[in-house]
């Protein structure tokens, strides 16, 4: 991933605060009906009406939660690289139908996570999947990385400038140097980090995030997604 | 290589899924129980430094840049079993917040990077990290890290009959080397700036009883030789997934036979591990 | 009138490293209730390391009393309670997802329920002039912010004895102006380790100056200043 990409998180941080209907629905739901979408999209057949209809419930969705379209849209568009290569070969060799066929299910793939992570702050996402069942040690850890991401990016960012500064950065030594004294800092931080836990009386278990709670409308959006995926998806065989 | 949603066929990315998710949740155990719940910031920490030092150029040449991908690194400073869960808690942040690898996908990913890469990285500094040959067991980890890994994502998009033609599977087989080779290079020039600045960073490869080590070979050398008689013998179900790739006959046996033992390689650490519990105190 | 013991008793307190370096080379100190005292000295004389002393997080040789409790392994906890620790770089120690979360972190360690412990959080938020973005992650906040965020996460568990390391480090004169005005309305004793004069004129009178692992001076803020030509 590059510089570049990685300040994009700011936007979707942005939009997830916002306080729309799809926004404060439980993380458990939200995460289970983009499972749902995905692996319908995955069997999507490769009909003309058929990806029309997804495209269009995916605008229409991504309108209702109060996201910015053509911005979800964009972001979805960054797997386009990736799979562009393969529907290109794909198309080359003959088969233009499973060409646009990973064109479609790669960005409309990604559009569902989009909209997901544009409706949900990680710190959800991890409850969510803390009350799914996921092992509550792993999601601690997620939740760490990603608070002390952008510090240690920044540290690595100014390391960089400071590098830049004095001529040093075409010498591959001297980058190794560099990420060991930043693999030195974050050790040394996380030290500070326990220490100040500690100082607060930790007593070793780490809180446990806030209860969740499931209401119908909740239950609705489930039920929704396996609609829209039993009609993408089974209509076909008639 | 992150793989994204809709390139894996259903049975390859859900049998993935099936078998990292537990291995994820049983990983996720093993590090809890041996380094305790105070442990979480510091893998926490570590995890951000890697996936900070991810986006880091290293100039290699002309105009050319490599990039750290860090399995080895961090199964050479905190152990196999952490390393594998800060791996797998970069990917889901990865997949999630910047849509790098899918959902569906995350299995597969999570497979490749954060157990294969992991563990391909930890048996050659397991075996020979402890000796002379330190230097070359550290290269060879970075490189088998990021080369397995990159092989299983191949493996991966063949089974779901992707199609790569042969010219691209050779380029892609040369890259794949080439950011192997990177990554060895790093991960040694990084580890040994680390363990200069404090050497109780770096863990020590703990020493391997010779039985066990015994055994180890003698299992991976049925698993390469049992690998590469499936591939020349029974090549039927494996020619038909390689015909739709377009694969000529040579690169077959290239392609199989390293897939295969990376496979059975992982599975030989995990019985290998089982069997080397602590007996005693 | 200041009644009972001391605040703060260290008597004859030692402190090696794992390297050998001798870090604490006896060190003697009181602090009276609600005194407040500067901690000067060069870098490296110790400061710090006697700072982590106070609430347990390093163990030396000889005693150390808070409020006439003695610091051993099953006093810790109580200790931990009475001592707030105010590190130089708030980032180390907000390290919840969010500013509300990470300020009832302390009080969800003491066993606290449910609803005291939302009431001291918010009760502490408010002290610091935190009034908004409770649910925000810490990283949106600035410098100052951050550090009061931190302030409050301490407040949250009702110390009765504040300890700053270098507090001003990270911040402006405005936020210093700010942090100076706030911990000047707390009534708990302080120990204030920092470099920043004027910041320790606004809040202490006496001072202590720290050379190689000992108290060098212990006496008026001023006096000690101009004893070692520290302005």
């Amino acid at each position: 991933m590059r510089l570049s990409e990685f300040h994009s998180h700011v936007s979707l941080d942005h939009w997830s605060r916002h306080p729309g209907w799809l926004q404060r629905r439980d993380p458990r739901a939200k995460i289970v009906a983009a499972l749902v979408l995905l692996f319908a999209v995955s069997f999507l057949p490769v009909e003309l009406i058929r990806i029309g209809l997804l495209l269009a419930a995916l605008a229409l969705l991504t309108a209702l939660a109060g996201l910015p379209v053509a911005a979800v849209i964009r972001r979805a568009l960054w797997v386009l690289p990736f799979s562009a290569v393969f529907a290109g070969v794909t198309a080359i060799a003959g088969d233009t139908a499973r060409a646009v066929a990973i064109l479609v299910r790669t960005l409309c793939s990604a559009w569902v996570v989009v909209i997901l992570a544009g409706t949900t702050p990680l710190e959800d996402l991890l409850a969510g999947l803390r009350g799914l069942g996921a092992p509550p040690f792993f999601l601690v850890v997620v939740q760490f990385v990603w608070r002390y991401l952008f510090v240690i990016a920044d540290q690595a960012h100014r390391m960089h400038l400071a590098a830049h500064a004095r001529g040093s950065h075409k010498v591959f030594h001297a980058r190794a140097g560099s990420v060991a004294v930043l693999f030195a800092r974050a050790y040394q931080r996380a030290e500070g980090t326990y220490r100040a836990m500690l100082a607060r009386g930790f007593r070793g278990t780490l809180p446990r995030s806030r209860p969740l709670r499931f209401t119908l409308l909740d239950a609705a959006i489930v039920t929704s997604a396996l609609g829209i995926a039993v009609c993408l998806v089974e209509i076909a065989r008639r | 290589m992150h793989i994204p949603d809709g390139f894996l066929a259903t049975p390859v990315w859900a049998g993935l899924q099936a078998v990292s998710l537990p291995a994820i949740a049983w990983t996720a155990r093993k590090a809890q129980v041996e380094t305790e719940e105070s442990r979480a910031p510091l893998l926490g920490v570590l995890g951000a430094f890697v996936f900070a030092a991810q986006m880091i150029n290293f100039p290699v040449g002309v105009g050319a840049s490599g990039h750290l991908v860090g399995s080895a690194l961090l199964a050479y400073t905190v152990g196999p079993w952490a390393a594998s869960m800060v791996m797998a808690a970069i990917l889901i942040i990865q997949a999630l917040v910047f849509q790098d690898g899918g959902l569906l996908a995350f299995g597969a990913n999570t497979f490749n990077m954060a157990v294969l890469g992991v563990w391909a990285a930890y048996l050659p500094y397991r075996l020979w990290g402890g000796g002379r040959a330190r230097r070359a067991a550290i290269l060879l980890g970075g490189f088998c890290s990021v080369f397995a890994a990159s092989l299983a994502a191949i493996g991966e998009l063949l089974l779901s009959e992707v199609r790569i033609p042969s010219e691209a599977m050779h380029i892609a087989l040369f890259v794949f080397g080439v950011t192997a080779v990177i990554e060895g290079a790093i991960t040694l020039a990084v580890l040994e700036a680390v363990g200069r600045i404090n050497p109780r960073w770096v863990k020590a490869p703990e020493p391997m009883g010779r039985p066990a080590f015994v055994l180890l070979i003698a299992l991976a050398a049925v698993a390469a030789f049992a690998g590469f008689w499936i591939a020349s013998t029974r090549p039927d179900g494996l020619e038909q997934l390689l015909q739709n790739a377009g694969i000529q006959n040579l690169e077959r046996k290239y392609l199989a036979a390293p897939t295969g033992i990376a496979v059975v390689l992982v599975l030989c650490l995990f019985l290998w591990r089982w069997m080397s519990r602590p007996r005693s105190a | 009138m200041i009644t009972g013991p001391p605040l703060v008793r260290v008597k004859n307190l030692r402190h090696r490293y794992d390297d050998g370096t001798e870090a604490l080379q006896g060190v003697d100190f009181e602090l009276a209730q609600g005194e407040t005292v500067a901690i000067l000295g060069p870098n490296g004389s110790g400061k710090t390391t006697f700072l982590l002393q106070l609430n347990g997080l390093l163990r030396g040789e000889g005693t150390i009393e808070i409020a006439g409790l003695p610091l051993e392994a099953r006093t810790l906890p109580l200790i931990r309670k009475m001592v707030g620790l105010l590190f130089q770089d708030p980032d180390d120690q907000l390290f919840q997802p969010s500013v509300l979360e990470d300020v009832s972190f302390g009080p969800i360690q003491l066993g606290l329920p449910q609803e005291e412990v939302r009431l001291r959080s918010e009760e502490a938020l408010r002290k610091v002039g935190l009034t908004a973005g409770w649910n925000k992650p810490p990283y949106h906040l600035s410098a100052g912010e951050k550090q009061r965020a931190a302030l409050a996460g301490i407040l949250a568990m009702q110390p009765r004895l504040l300890v700053l390391d270098e507090p001003t480090t990270h911040l402006d004169p405005p936020a210093r102006r700010q942090l100076a005005e706030l911990l000047h309305t707390l009534p708990q004793g302080k120990l204030i380790v920092t470099h920043d004069l004027p910041f320790a004129r606004a809040l202490a009178t006496r001072a202590v100056f720290f050379v190689n692992g000992v108290v060098a001076a212990d006496g008026p803020l001023d006096e000690i200043i101009h004893r070692y030509e520290w302005a």
